[in-house]
């Protein structure tokens, strides 16, 4: 229901930040000084000037008030506060294109893994590949290795270097523990780092304190089965722990001619979280590990990892909060014949927020990442060098000033140090206005690169010279400067409503070029640039206190080119992307103890390859037999026997039409 | 060149922001108070006119303990507020928690914002406890809480769960009840 950012996430959300101060004006006037104007360099001096000067006057603000509880209350009931208090905001005061996925809507969407949860966020795309690969953006440029998005578990950045992306067979945790998920649309780079480009996805779960207990939960359907197992327990005073286990098996899927595609998939994880509190301090140690198999042709596939994760949160005296944080990551995945990958990520990072007098608050940090890919080549594909150590330093700052009482600005920068292009600077600018208690408009200009992957600079095929493909030796960051400009109500006690609209302007996307004359070998290069617009909008209506309808419409129009010298010309390599995409959903409380959701969506086509719209409708009902004992039915893409979502022509999977029947018992 | 015109165009917005902010910091400066301080003197007058069972202070002693959950909002305020201060021969205390298992023994617990989302789940460990919610968040008394403050025309009210508070076994003073607007509970709807 609401999205504010608490101690496992202190990372406030692009709409809280905090407001930026002098310090980092100077770092993003640095940066932009070295290409700018005369003029335009004394103009932003100048305002320099003015900040710095009044910037210790906040403190001052803070004299001793009147001792206020000598007043009477009906003293007290009459004065007027200047309002500037630093709770933790609403979602209602996120200056971003922000959705929140709540536990609930996960419990009464029947889905059974994260991808088809992020399906729920009217501010995504999400297409199914095959069994299980998904194709997963934001606001365009979406591919089976899309790279403009960020997605991070408690913290913890599932991003694979390798392409910039995320591979989405392996992201998971047992659903009933997923406390929320928070869909940002736009960029994040200022607070999250870079690759956050068109969006961020913060997988948040539940605290071990809030799932004492046990839970079995156990599934069945026409096709894929899955059971888990979760039991927590306080320990001692202070301290609670909760361990789970789960596992799942996906059929094949069959192409649209009826064949079967080997795709099946199986996965087994176990994990665990511990919280410990005590006064002003909290300690989280969280860690997962899987092994699972993707079938194909010949040997298997298979997928296995590995993490282990800690976290201290301490709250100061005078509400200010530090938290540090490190986590170590292992992936392995296998093809046989083709590809195999074992990546290590180590990642320790530190964040602090304060206050400075009463209308400003900062929060600053600064982390340090060191990643180890070794990739098994094959003949006919190879990464080159094949072992790679990548390295990312970053630092950030940010201040939100609260210009007004219903007027905040936010200002930040990023300054973070890659192995491949070195130092990138992602500022970003934010102003929101909550003209009213329950409206909020917004706008936001950030600039946010996404650095290069393996892929982008490493990929020869063959395995050797003559190559057909040698790398991209000059790849440089995908640039992007996005503004954006968003409005969002409490319209009634019923009603709400949100719109995001956005201007994107993209440099140096990626493009693959001949060498001099047009010979081989082609090159990966920064050619291609545009812009992209669009326009994201949902809203919820409780129609009686039993009923509740949202719906969510989303349009994005993609201008891209090349640059004058480039050979290039396939605009499509970019990605593929539905220009409408439209989604309605229906949650009935009936009599008994049952409830009912039916979800629709309608995907408009995609361009090339070539996939035709389609409208599908889930359905689920839920029952709760007794406290604790919840059956439910649901049945998936009921409205056509199956239907493409991604892909090409005659070999792309088809998602079918498929029941799951569930049984949940928590104790 | 495209890129040269909208790099100036962003840096003309920055250095107008920061502008901006400057003269708003010339303003800073005002004697009005702030929301947190004006919420821990009331606070203060809770402690003051709201009557606990004496069984309630058998593990604090000669204190009445004011606990703040989850992401302060006061900060230093609520030590100054009440430093010195004593209700009925007792003297007050401030703690902080960041989680509700620990808050068991206070007699006013502010719950911040930030712990929204698990209000139900807070409600319940608080069930048969004897302590006075209080918090900012919306709809709070209507959601089981106690006494939930808001903000009308830049000045801070609070309404009043009566039930709540006679179920945990409280008095609450007319001094207060004469002032709150009374609210009543109104079931949480599934989402």
């Amino acid at each position: 229901m609401v999205g504010d950012v608490r101690q496992q996430q202190m990372k406030t959300l692009p709409g809280q930040y905090d407001h930026s101060s002098d310090r980092a004006s100077v770092i993003v006037l640095h940066s932009i000084n070295q290409r700018m104007r005369a003029p335009v360099v004394s103009s932003c001096v100048l305002a320099l000037v003015v900040t710095l000067t009044c910037a210790a006057d906040p403190v001052h603000a803070v004299e001793a008030p009147r001792d206020l509880a000598e007043l009477s209350l009906e003293e007290l009931m009459n004065i007027e506060v200047t309002s500037v208090s630093k709770k933790t905001e609403r979602l209602s005061d996120a200056a971003a294109a922000l959705f929140v996925i709540t536990q609930e809507d996960i419990r009464r969407s029947g889905y059974t893994s994260i991808p088809e949860i992020l399906r729920l966020a009217p501010n995504l795309q999400v297409a199914r590949v095959d069994s299980s690969q998904y194709a997963i953006t934001a606001r365009g440029f979406n591919s089976t290795t899309a790279n403009k998005l960020l997605v991070l578990i408690d913290g913890r950045s599932v991003y694979t270097p390798l392409f910039s992306g995320v591979f989405w067979d392996v992201q998971d945790t047992l659903i009933e523990d997923i406390e929320r998920i928070e869909v940002i649309s736009g960029p994040g780079g200022t607070l999250w780092g870079s690759n956050a480009v068109n969006g961020v996805i913060n997988i948040i779960t539940r605290r071990s304190q809030d799932t004492t207990g046990g839970l079995v939960s156990l599934g069945a359907g026409t096709a894929e089965r899955g059971a888990g197992v979760r039991y927590g327990a306080k320990v001692g005073e202070n301290a609670t722990f909760r361990i789970y286990g789960k596992g799942f098996d996906r059929d094949n899927t069959t192409r649209g001619n009826g064949t079967d595609v080997e795709d099946a998939w199986k996965k087994g994880q176990l994990g665990f979280r511990t919280d410990w509190s005590r006064g002003s301090d909290a300690l989280t140690l969280q860690g997962d590990g899987y092994t699972g198999t993707i079938d194909q042709v010949g040997d298997d596939k298979s997928i296995s990892g590995a993490n282990l994760l800690g976290r201290w949160n301490r709250t100061f005296q005078d509400g200010s909060a530090l938290q540090v944080q490190g986590y170590f990551d292992r992936t392995r995945r296998v093809y046989p014949g083709t590809f195999g990958e074992l990546l290590d990520t180590y990642d320790i990072e530190a964040q602090h927020r304060f206050q400075v007098g009463a209308r400003q608050e900062i929060t600053w940090g600064g982390g340090y990442r060191m990643m180890h890919d070794a990739v098994t080549n094959s003949a006919g594909l190879a990464f080159l060098p094949n072992v790679r150590p990548l390295t990312l330093i970053n630092g950030f700052l940010q201040d939100s000033i609260a210009l007004h009482e219903r007027l905040k600005l936010t200002m930040g920068v990023r300054l973070e140090s890659n192995s491949y292009t070195g130092l990138e600077v992602q500022p970003n600018v934010r102003l929101a206005w909550k003209f009213r208690d329950d409206a909020l408009l917004w706008s936001a200009v950030s600039r946010v690169v996404r650095t290069p992957s393996r892929l982008d600079t490493d990929l020869f095929a063959p395995n050797q010279a003559p190559f057909l493909i040698a790398g991209g030796p000059n790849f440089k960051s995908e640039k992007l400067i996005a503004y954006e400009v968003g409005y969002r109500a409490q319209l009634t006690p019923q009603a709400s409503f949100s719109v995001s609209t956005f201007y994107n302007v993209y440099d140096d996307l990626r493009s693959i070029e001949p060498g001099p004359g047009g010979a081989l070998p082609f090159t990966f290069t920064n050619k291609m640039k545009g812009y992209t617009y669009g326009v994201e909008t949902w809203g919820s209506y409780r129609v009686f206190d039993w009923w509740r309808m949202s719906a969510g419409y989303n349009y994005l129009k993609e201008k891209l080119g090349f640059d004058a010298d480039s050979r290039d010309s396939n605009t499509a390599a970019a990605g593929n992307d539905p220009a409408h995409q439209f989604s309605v959903r229906s949650a009935i409380n009936l009599p008994h103890n049952l409830d009912w959701d039916v979800g629709l969506r309608v995907i408009g086509a995609l361009a090339s390859p070539d996939v035709g719209h389609y409208v599908t409708l889930d359905t689920r009902l839920g029952w709760t037999v007794m406290n604790g004992i919840e059956l439910s039915l649901i049945g998936y893409n009921l409205l056509d026997h199956d239907h493409p979502e991604f892909g090409a022509g005659t070999t792309r999977s088809e998602v079918a039409r498929a029941f799951y029947a569930k049984l949940v018992w928590s104790y | 060149m495209w890129q040269r015109a909208l790099c100036v165009r962003f840096c003309l917005l920055l250095a107008f922001s920061i502008a901006v902010s400057g003269g708003v910091c010339a303003r800073a400066d005002s004697s009005a108070p702030t929301t947190p301080q004006v919420q821990a003197a009331f606070l203060f007058n809770f402690a003051k006119f709201v009557t606990w069972p004496n069984e309630a202070f058998q593990r604090s002693g000669d204190s009445l303990i004011i606990g703040v959950l989850g992401e302060d909002p006061f900060g230093a305020i609520l030590e100054d507020t009440l430093r010195d201060k004593t209700v009925m021969g007792k003297k007050l205390a401030v703690k902080r928690f960041a989680s509700i298992h620990d808050a068991a023994h206070c007699h006013i617990l502010f719950l911040s914002t930030s712990e929204e989302s698990r209000l139900s789940h807070m409600m319940t460990v608080l069930e048969k406890t004897n302590i006075l919610t209080v918090s900012d968040m919306e709809q709070f008394a209507e959601h089981g809480g106690m006494v939930a403050f808001t903000l009308e025309d830049q000045k801070v009210r609070f309404n009043v769960n009566v039930g709540a508070v006679e179920r945990a076994g409280l008095k609450m003073g007319s001094q207060l009840l004469k002032l709150a607007r009374i609210v009543s509970d109104k079931p949480r709807t599934g989402n």
